[in-house]
């Protein structure tokens, strides 16, 4: 497995003067191509910052992410722009469609700021929406599907472009369970039958239990490591959530 | 794709914003139909007049332009917060500033071209029932026209567009620093409750409820000696006092809930007190600035009232004869005469002399009990001048000393010509007994003169004339039958006095040609030299010919020119204040959504949480109107009474505060049920 994202010494503060929270706390760590990572930890973590840092969100204080031989930290915004392009898909907890626009729309338009257009970009937009199975809501408006339908769209925009890097961020925390397990199920066939490489952030036990691979964050820092090294999908589950009951009731206010 | 989404965005935005879509429609329309007056042919035909209502005009839509910038620019800076998350999502797939600025401009202009479209199809009905009261209010008769009129339009496109520009540069740095973390933020920005300092608070808000009422009482003990810089200073100081109200009117709420009042828990008063305390915390600004355009718009309707009302009444009572024309004492007016006989056959016309017998004791009762004098004093030496006629040294300074308000002697007419004049205007003849004379004077001074009028009595001869009587109908008393006033004595007694000067009254049947007034103006040679002018201060002429139709016509017109432009800005600030309080409120039914279910599961049924609503909508609306109308109400109940006073028109000092708050209270309501029914709708919405 190649490490194409590496996470090297980076620091996140938040405040001024007297009153600084250290949100992430020299942490390093890598990411390989068609690897699906998760992130878990108590509120207040740092996990979701760790994810703004990696998606470009936000900056840092100190340390570098690189993506292959690209480091994000000292890019301007402009090249930070097409770097998100040209490299990420994000899928959110609340969704982030555009309202305004249809299904097909929404996913068009990921294409289009790539400058894709006509029957290439059509013809994409179709395979993708035929592989997450939202063909049939196409021409509707966000506001006329389900949440579950909406996550599916969001995955949709987000994979259209063949990012380097799908980022999720909680995507299950809106869903009911029977929707969460179709999204996860999907995330599993992105990664599996299409090489994707996933990045999660979540606090749910069975989401994370789809993960490759889960990285727990305490107080900013990364405090262990689980590797889902052949065993099945529910003895995964019980190892996360052994690690979770040593970190249970730990909250403090950096995220 | 970017083209469509700004399209559709701004089609949602004309949904969700509709009451601001309205009001810039209304903008647009009363724009394009106020600057078509600007381009109306009739009005370029009156020359310099049209120049003054061009003038006039053109400082109102300054200061609508201000104001509509103002609006253009809080709504987009309203939206682009509203909208936060929807950039940050922008930014996240990867789209640049530069794009997300022009898909923002782009939607802008859409909501604003649809506006305007919209604006100029309603203006060219609104245009018809505005020029229909403008020649109303100039005497004229106006023909419908629905003719297509570019030069207005251009400039309502160009005004328009030009604030739409202005307010989108003014945001355009706000794209070029915002980043997705920023905006993320911005979008849970609001939910902060700050108490900030109480007793601070409370002390600026309740020092500017103080300063209100000693604006009022000081517009009403001192308005007398008030000079302009005064008001200037008062005015700049009673808008701080506003801004400190609001600055502070949240920590009065809070300082009460602190001290535990009696009525917080009384119903839901407690959610009311607490929604509304942080609805002005948040927009304390804004809603100063609402109640100095509320204020305005109050005042600018009102003193378009007074003013109107005075160019319907005030102007016929002042000029009553169709031509009035003074010469010297030894003119014998035959020249003047002729020329109005020989082009109107039918006019009647009575030349007269008026006399004097070197008296003045009336004179001096005048400069004694005159409010118009009072700011001066008692004259220490009413000196004539070497004709004998107006004295220059006139106790009210005027432009340059040319003229003074009185005649240096009491001016007296005969019986027979005073009736002979009555009888033209279509009065009733008078009688005088003997050893009396009358008063004929203008109706607004007879409450200044008092009773002790009755006591002044007139040396002719070896006796005394004792006043017999007093009349006050139009008579053209600015310097022609006397100024202000004219005694009237029997024939005999006057013929005994010396000649002061000659007048011509005439009354002309119909529409006075120009042929005839040229000639008039053409035939009058022996100038009187005459300069004395009554002590009128709305409308003054001075000249030996007066000529009614062309005077009220004139004072029509620069009336007019006052007055439409305060209505005109009266109008556009109301639907630009009440426009902010609608958005502001509508804006909010996401979050009262979640505080109704909560009250609802608190068991609270749906009507009281409606009633809970209504009360909290009301309250919201009336917290920048209260100091409106308190102010404004002062200011023009104060000024009205004094207007009344000076120019003798008739109606109480509330008609034109009461007429226009009701106007006012008219389009007020509207506003506030159409707010209140959408956001009751939006928040039971499933």
């Amino acid at each position: 497995m190649n490490h194409f994202i590496e996470v090297c010494d980076v620091e996140k503060y938040y405040g001024k003067g007297g009153s600084v929270t250290k949100a992430v706390d020299r942490v390093s760590f890598s990411v390989g191509q068609g690897e699906f990572l998760g992130i878990m930890g108590a509120s207040g973590s740092g996990k979701t910052t760790l994810l703004n840092i990696l998606s470009t969100i936000d900056s840092v204080t100190s340390g570098h992410v690189f993506y292959g031989s690209d480091d994000i930290t000292v890019m301007n915004e402009d090249q930070l722009s097409d770097f998100r392009r040209d490299n990420l898909g994000f899928v959110f907890q609340d969704f982030n469609l555009l309202d305004t626009l249809t299904v097909r729309e929404n996913i068009v338009l990921a294409l289009s700021l790539q400058g894709k257009h006509g029957k290439d970009a059509e013809k994409k937009a179709r395979e993708v929406m035929d592989i997450l199975d939202i063909s049939s809501i196409q021409d509707k408006f966000t506001y006329q599907i389900s949440g579950g339908q909406k996550q599916r769209c969001a995955c949709a925009r987000a994979l259209v472009t063949d990012p380097r890097l799908i980022l999720a961020d909680e995507p299950t925390g809106a869903l009911d369970s029977k929707s969460s397990l179709m999204l996860m199920e999907t995330f599993h066939k992105l990664n599996t039958e299409m090489n994707s490489t996933i990045l999660m952030v979540t606090h749910d036990a069975f989401s994370a239990s789809w993960c490759k691979r889960i990285l727990f964050l305490k107080d900013g820092h990364i405090f262990h490591e689980l590797v889902r090294s052949g065993q099945d999908r529910r003895a995964f589950l019980n190892e996360i959530l052994d690690v979770l009951a040593l970190t249970g009731g730990e909250v403090s206010h950096a995220d | 794709m970017l083209t469509k989404l700004s399209l559709r965005n701004a089609g949602r935005t004309w949904k969700d914003y509709l009451v601001f879509f309205v009001t810039l429609v209304l903008i647009a329309a009363i724009m394009l139909s106020f600057n078509g007056l600007l381009f109306n042919p009739d009005v370029q035909a009156l020359g310099s007049d049209s120049m003054v209502i061009a003038v006039m005009l053109g400082i109102a839509t300054f200061f609508i332009l201000l104001v509509l910038a103002w609006l253009i620019q809080y709504m987009i800076r309203f939206m682009m917060k509203k909208r936060s998350r929807e950039f940050a999502t922008y930014l996240l797939l990867g789209m640049r500033r530069r794009q997300i600025t022009h898909i923002f401009w782009g939607e802008s202009l859409a909501l604003g071209a649809m506006a305007f479209l919209l604006g100029t199809a309603i203006g060219l009905f609104l245009r018809q029932f505005l020029f229909a009261c403008f020649y109303t209010l100039i005497g004229k008769n106006y023909r419908l026209d629905f003719s297509w009129d570019t030069p207005s339009f251009l400039m309502t496109l160009l005004c328009f567009f030009f604030c739409y520009l202005l307010a989108l540069l003014f945001h355009q740095r706000k794209f070029r620093g915002m980043n997705i973390a920023g905006l993320v933020r911005a979008d849970r920005e609001n939910e902060h409750i700050r108490e900030g300092n109480l007793i601070a608070g409370t002390a600026a808000s309740l020092s500017g409820v103080a300063y209100f009422f000693l604006f009022g009482a000081v517009l009403y003990f001192r308005s007398e000696s008030l000079e302009s810089k005064d008001i200037i200073r008062m005015t700049i100081l009673l808008i701080l006092f506003i801004y400190l109200l609001y600055w502070g009117l949240a920590s009065l709420f809070n300082f009460y809930l602190k001290k535990r009042g009696k009525r917080i828990y009384q119903g839901t008063n407690l959610f009311l007190i607490r929604q509304l305390s942080s609805k002005i915390r948040t927009m304390r600004f804004t809603f100063g600035t609402l109640t100095v355009l509320f204020t305005l718009s109050l005042l600018g309707c009102s003193l378009a009232l007074m003013l109107n009302q005075y160019q319907n009444t005030q102007l016929v009572y002042k000029y009553p004869f169709s031509v009035s024309i003074l010469g010297n004492a030894g003119s014998t007016m035959e020249t003047e005469k002729e020329a109005i006989d020989m082009h109107s056959p039918d006019a009647v016309t009575h030349v007269y002399k008026v006399y004097h017998n070197r008296e003045e004791q009336m004179r001096s009762y005048y400069f004694t009990h005159l409010r118009a004098f009072a700011r001066y004093g008692v004259p220490e030496e009413n000196r004539q001048n070497e004709e004998g006629y107006a004295s220059i040294d006139s106790l009210i300074p005027m432009p340059g000393g040319i003229w003074a308000q009185y005649y240096g002697h009491d001016p007296f007419l005969r019986l027979s010509d005073y009736n002979a004049l009555r009888r033209m205007l279509g009065f009733q003849e008078v009688t005088l007994p003997e050893g009396g004379y009358l008063l004929q004077t203008k109706h607004r001074l007879l409450k200044e003169l008092g009773e002790d009028v009755s006591k002044v009595t007139i040396p002719v001869g070896s006796g005394e004339l004792y006043l017999a009587g007093i009349y006050t109908d139009a008579f053209c008393q600015d310097g022609h039958n006397g100024s202000d006033y004219i005694l009237v004595a029997a024939d005999s007694v006057v013929e005994q006095m010396e000649i002061y000067y000659t007048e011509l009254a005439s009354m002309i049947p119909g529409t006075l040609s120009d042929k005839l007034i040229s000639a008039v103006y053409s035939s009058h040679h022996d100038f009187s030299g005459i300069t004395a002018s009554g002590t009128d201060t709305m409308t003054l002429t001075i000249s030996d010919i007066l000529i009614s139709q062309q005077l009220i016509e004139e004072g029509k017109w620069g009336y007019t020119s006052f007055s439409l432009p305060m209505v005109y800005i009266g109008l556009v600030y109301l639907c630009v204040a009440l426009t902010i309080l609608s958005v502001q409120q509508l804006s909010d039914s996401g979050k009262y959504r979640y505080h109704c279910r909560l009250l609802s599961s608190l068991g609270l049924r749906k009507e009281q949480i409606n009633r809970t609503l209504f009360r909290q909508m009301s309250l919201f609306y009336l917290c920048p109107i209260l100091p409106a109308v308190l102010i404004s109400g002062m200011a023009v109940v104060i000024i009205s009474g004094k207007f009344v006073n000076a120019t003798g028109v008739s109606g109480c000092a509330l008609t034109y505060f009461g007429t226009s708050f009701l106007i006012f209270v008219g389009i007020y309501l509207l506003y506030f049920l159409a707010a209140y029914v959408a956001f009751v709708r939006e928040v039971w919405k499933e």
